[in-house]
């Protein structure tokens, strides 16, 4: 008996199809969130050179590097509002902050952060970002998993927004190993007022 | 809902806050309650041998000696960190918060706090909450609650033996919000003969805040890390009431009127009254010159800079003060 195509087996089948394309273009875009550097990595105020050999994992607030997977070292590209709150202190950046100050509210988010463990102040002093007076931190902290981690961190107001950039590694062996590619990174670092 | 999937979702709630914050619930927030009171110990800023933790150990020792119970005594750990937060462990540890003392304003309402701790540590309670946390959730919500009562119900009875007042210990619940059922509670269970021993009272209010004015202002520190601000105030205001001659507490009240109120002149009147009272305190001359600065006044910036630098060549803020001073030469 010759198989009677229905309007309702014409709307299961389209459905059937919409779903293959929504997972195909799902498991395309999993696929797709790390890619490798290529070259520089430019966005609307900011632009750096792109380690070779590294990974690339662009999301909407940040960008993250890594060679060896974040949970061993990453470098972490931030523009923030300078008017976005932070999660674990209640003070705010201000547009005319001085360097210390911009160090000042970062360092105290970072000891009120019950995930940031044995947090302890290495280094903080002001230093040119991009061209512009920021600062630059280096403090050692566990996570929660207990690994001993080391950051450098850098930060400064540029207008409106809020631009850090930082370094973090586990202690052991893997900080020294990307720590050229990250000052590379950093000296090849362009901030950029105009939108 | 299945047993299996029941039991599972209380495992999820009590791995988020952890079996010890089950009880001793007086918290105002989230300051202690992920800690074990091992790791309390370890991560937390316990402030020893400072005179508020002697003054608290002797009040729970005077509640202490009215306690039936053979358990070992209880030790008071007193925790710099600005949320209000008490909690007791089995190990007999309690852990109180420079937050908390914030919020008492008399003895009667630390002695509350201290009788309700230890009783959730002489009943047992952490056990008992625990030992059903895999069975039925209501009867795990039922036993928390009954902790809390018995806590409440008991710690006033303990207070009422130990001479102080139950009356003005209540009043510390109309301090936290959301307590009003509470307090309501706990007003039901005073006794008519609570008001004669309250008129033999223990030290004023006065008194007390004298006794506990350095977890005043290691609070307030605390507060303005976390921008907290208005309780950083409350602090320092207290503070300098019975002690106004602390230097620091006037740089810190100067802190707070310029970066929250945005007071740069009360803010400067109190850098100078630090100044005044220590002429080598260095944090008020640094406060100073960064105000001038940022106001473009470059020379009384420089002035306020360069006796820093002389006064502590190796203050952790020099390097910032030296980039600030190249720029007022330039």
């Amino acid at each position: 008996m010759q198989r009677v195509r229905t309007h309702r087996g014409t709307w299961c089948t389209r459905l059937r199809a919409l779903i293959a394309v929504v997972l195909i273009a799902g498991l395309q875009a999993c696929a797709s969130v790390w890619q490798p550097v290529q070259g520089r990595i430019d966005s609307s105020r900011w632009s750096i050179e792109g380690p070779k050999g590294w990974m690339r994992l662009v999301a909407p607030d940040f960008e993250m590097l890594s060679r060896d997977g974040p949970y061993l070292q990453y470098i972490f590209v931030q523009e923030r509002s300078v008017s976005q709150e932070f999660k674990h202190t209640g003070q705010r950046l201000e547009p005319d902050m001085l360097p210390h100050e911009m160090a000042r509210v970062v360092i105290d988010n970072l000891k009120n952060d019950k995930r940031v463990k044995g947090f302890r102040l290495l280094k903080n002093k002001p230093v040119q970002v991009g061209g512009l007076s920021g600062f630059k931190l280096v403090y050692v902290n566990r996570d929660n998993h207990g690994a001993d981690l080391k950051t450098i961190y850098y930060g400064a107001i540029n207008g409106d927004t809020y631009f850090n950039l930082r370094y973090t590694a586990a202690q052991r062996h893997y900080y020294e190993a990307g720590l050229n590619a990250f000052e590379q990174v950093f000296q090849s670092l362009r901030l950029s007022c105009d939108p | 809902m299945m047993p299996g999937l029941r039991s599972a979702i209380m495992l999820v709630w009590l791995a988020g806050f952890g079996i010890s914050a089950a009880v001793g619930n007086c918290r105002a927030g989230d300051g202690l309650s992920s800690l074990s009171s091992d790791q309390a110990s370890r991560e937390a800023i316990i402030l020893q041998h400072s005179e508020p933790a002697y003054f608290i150990n002797n009040m729970v020792a005077r509640l202490w000696g009215h306690v039936q119970s053979e358990m070992p005594r209880v030790k008071v750990h007193l925790v710099q960190d600005a949320v209000a937060d008490a909690r007791s462990y089995p190990d007999g540890a309690i852990y109180l918060t420079t937050g908390m003392i914030a919020h008492t304003r008399n003895e009667h309402q630390l002695a509350l706090i201290l009788a309700h701790e230890i009783t959730h540590y002489t009943r047992r309670h952490a056990k008992v909450v625990s030992d059903s946390a895999l069975s039925a959730t209501h009867r795990f919500f039922h036993l928390v609650n009954e902790a809390e009562l018995e806590a409440d119900r008991e710690g006033l009875s303990l207070m009422r033996r130990s001479g102080y007042c139950p009356q003005a210990g209540v009043t510390v619940m109309t301090t936290f919000p959301d307590s009003l059922e509470r307090l309501t509670r706990a007003t039901g269970m005073l006794d008519p003969t609570d008001e004669i021993a309250c008129r033999n009272g223990a030290q004023s209010d006065r008194d007390y805040t004298f006794h506990v004015a350095p977890a005043l202002l290691a609070d307030a520190w605390s507060a303005v890390t976390k921008g907290m601000w208005r309780q950083a105030s409350e602090d320092i205001e207290r503070y300098l009431s019975v002690r106004p001659d602390d230097p620091q507490a006037h740089y810190l009240n100067g802190e707070i009127a310029y970066r929250w109120r945005r007071q740069t002149d009360q803010a400067i009147s109190s850098y100078k009254k630090a100044i005044d009272l220590d002429r080598s305190f260095v944090p008020a001359h640094s406060a100073l010159g960064f105000i001038h600065f940022k106001a473009g006044d470059l020379k009384s910036a420089r002035r306020f800079f360069e006796i820093s630098l002389a006064l502590s060549p190796h203050a952790d803020d020099n390097d910032y003060i030296r980039s600030y001073l190249q720029l007022c030469s330039e």
